[in-house]
């Protein structure tokens, strides 16, 4: 089977996949690379405790529960 | 007599600089498409096509042209490097799965009908390379054998299945 044997419908759809060529050197960056992997994007790490961007009483009511754990802690240890 | 030989290895040198920045001129584009169709990330595809040419750079002796094209070669060399980095990666995501968001796929689960690029991506590996070679690099199922190094009856048979998993993910008349 070859390219010409592809039905043209799904010929246009994969014509659809364009790719932009981004300006690339041909000598690399040791500290381009480090602060292009520092800045890639990362999961959220707040969406474990659900904290979404409008909801400010859980970002101001997980601190609390930490400090509490933290001030009950020791009475385990006694 | 020493200064000659500098002179010579100097030029030799120049020439092979040359040479490189000619390959890298000609085969940079192809081949970060190719890479970036398969696994859809930027950065990573940048890194690989510069790390492509430094590796040709380092291994040009052991390029022979009556085994294989030089676009054969480079699209072997970028396709072991892609694939060495992805596993390595994927071992990085079990370890620290905080660091890595969400691929497309998991994230648009409930579309209707995908885009190419989803339905691409939900490809299996080893049938996802033999399309893109296939389609968007014109590229003979010999040099697509050589490239993935598997036998013509696997290409031949990943081919069809390719383009029978893309027409039901793209939901293509047959």
């Amino acid at each position: 089977m070859s390219k010409r044997e592809i039905p043209d419908e799904l010929h246009n759809k994969l014509d659809e996949f364009h790719v932009e060529m981004p300006d690339i050197p041909v000598k690399r960056s040791r500290l381009e690379r480090l602060a292009n992997w520092i800045y890639a994007p990362a999961k959220d790490p707040l969406e474990i405790l659900g904290v979404k961007g409008n909801s400010i009483a859980r970002v101001a009511f997980y601190p609390l529960i930490f400090l509490l754990v933290l001030f009950f802690a020791p009475v385990f240890f006694i | 007599m020493s200064s000659s030989k500098e002179a010579v290895s100097a030029d030799m040198e120049k020439r092979n600089e040359l040479l490189m920045e000619e390959l890298f001129v000609a085969y940079r584009t192809p081949i970060y498409q190719f890479l970036y169709r398969y696994c859809q990330d930027e950065q990573l595809c940048f890194d690989l096509v510069q790390d492509t040419f430094v590796r040709f750079h380092k291994y040009q002796d052991h390029f022979d042209e009556n085994k294989s094209s030089i676009k054969t070669y480079l699209f072997r060399m970028a396709y072991q490097l892609m694939i060495n980095r992805i596993k390595k990666r994927s071992r990085m995501k079990k370890i620290l799965p905080f660091l890595y968001v969400q691929s497309q796929q998991q994230s648009f689960p409930h579309e209707d009908k995908l885009t190419v690029q989803a339905a691409i991506q939900q490809l299996p590996d080893e049938q996802r390379a033999v399309i893109l070679l296939t389609y968007y690099h014109d590229l003979s199922q010999k040099d697509i054998s050589e490239i993935l190094e598997i036998p013509v009856g696997t290409v031949k048979s990943r081919l069809h299945a390719s383009l029978k998993k893309l027409k039901e993910l793209l939901e293509v008349n047959k």
